[in-house]
């Protein structure tokens, strides 16, 4: 299966996880997350994810003039954002633990066999 | 942040890119706003804004354009714009009232002078607005569709534009002659009063117009064709509330007022076109250098 197809639900979860830690702009976070073996996501994933969580008010953005280069727009998390990172947090321990049970049971049958 | 200033550094920022990055851009640029023509001006440039300065890093850490943004532009850019505000309310009243004011105008036009008391047909005013809508809205789809076609298409789409420019031309001339529907008429002298009235208030909005996007003295000819309009619109609802013809000295006051006038006309319309050629050499004189 490819990356793409299984981080179709998750993607948002963790842009908001690395939102969390504090204002950030697209290309960091773009760096950020190829950092965190995510390399197949590319610009036209993630500025219509953030476009949409803009929209949502998860996120809020301001402009930041830097030294070393052009003005960027850094993302951070709302109220809102927030609320939604615990709820994916939750839905994704139990999510992840249900998946690692399957695999578990699958492991055990090939080991019986 | 204001949109012409982002307008302005995309500009800017835009001439930092390599060649290759640059033509990329500039056809999501074109795309987005196009496409994203009912979106808030500011929110588009805003976003581009955005996406620019990220490609700016990413450029210099040896990236181009489509390796950082991906192969699919189109989907990317409308998956955006679908999550950006629509424009404000008080543009789509602007737009609209645009619309039925171009309508009113040009009905009026025509109808001056058909008979004694101006007829308005809500019919035909009505079946300009639904046909200038859908013409105009025809031809932004089909624009939109230019920056990502192939050569072969993009022809397709300059002729597709054309051809609906030009149904609508005929569409236009067809109901504004013909004027169908049932007509309201306004009894003289109050038609002479709604002539005046709505070609002043064109002149208002055109100055206000010409305020907004700065056109300065190219505006001049519009000026004078609005001008001939109005007098000609004027003298012949004047005649036809009056049963008279064009008498010899009405006449001579006609072509002493409206010859001047489209003298004047045509002379600012080649000096304004001579000007916009002037800008353009000058403009990709200094593009080369």
């Amino acid at each position: 299966m490819k990356q793409t197809q299984l981080l179709r639900g998750v993607l948002e979860g963790c842009v908001l996880a690395i939102i969390a830690k504090g204002p950030i702009y697209g290309y960091e976070l773009m760096q950020a997350l190829h950092g965190y073996g995510f390399t197949s996501i590319a610009g036209g994933t993630l500025y219509p994810l953030l476009a949409k969580l803009e929209h949502q008010g998860a996120l809020s953005s301001r402009s930041v003039a830097s030294p070393e280069g052009p003005t960027r727009k850094y993302f951070s998390l709302t109220t809102q954002g927030f609320e939604n990172l615990t709820a994916f947090q939750t839905q994704w321990a139990a999510f992840g633990a249900q998946v690692a049970a399957v695999m578990e049971a699958i492991d055990d049958e090939k080991s019986r066999r | 942040m204001k949109n012409p200033e982002d307008e302005t550094k995309l500009d800017t920022l835009q001439r930092q890119l390599t060649s290759a990055n640059r033509a990329w851009f500039s056809r999501l640029r074109l795309f987005m706003w196009l496409e994203g023509w009912a979106r808030d001006r500011s929110a588009v440039a805003s976003q581009l804004l955005a996406m620019m300065q990220d490609l700016l890093d990413a450029q210099r850490d040896g990236a181009s354009a489509e390796s950082f943004f991906g192969q699919e532009p189109k989907a990317m850019a409308k998956a955006i714009l679908r999550e950006l505000p629509l424009l404000p309310v008080l543009t789509w009243l602007r737009i609209g009232g645009s619309l039925v004011w171009f309508s009113w105008f040009a009905a009026l036009l025509l109808a001056a002078g058909r008979q004694p008391g101006l007829p308005i047909k809500g019919l035909t005013m009505g079946l300009l607005l639904a046909l200038t809508l859908v013409g105009g809205y025809a031809i932004i789809k089909l624009l939109s569709a230019l920056p990502y076609a192939t050569v072969k298409q993009e022809k397709w789409l300059w002729h597709g534009s054309g051809m609906v420019m030009l149904f609508w031309l005929i569409g236009t001339v067809w109901l504004l002659v013909r004027q169908p529907g049932s007509a309201l008429i306004i009894p003289a002298p109050l038609d002479l009063a709604v002539i005046a009235l709505t070609f002043g208030l064109s002149f208002v909005i055109g100055w206000r117009l010409n305020r907004l996007f700065r056109l300065g003295t190219s505006a001049i000819p519009i000026v004078l064709m609005l001008l001939l309009w109005a007098g000609a619109a004027l003298v012949q609802q004047y005649l036809a509330d009056n049963g008279q013809t064009l008498s010899l000295t009405l006449a001579w006051w006609v072509v002493g007022i409206g010859v001047p006038l489209l003298l004047l006309y045509f002379g600012f319309s080649v000096w304004s076109i001579y000007q916009s050629n002037r800008l353009t050499k000058h403009l990709s004189r200094k593009a080369k250098h």
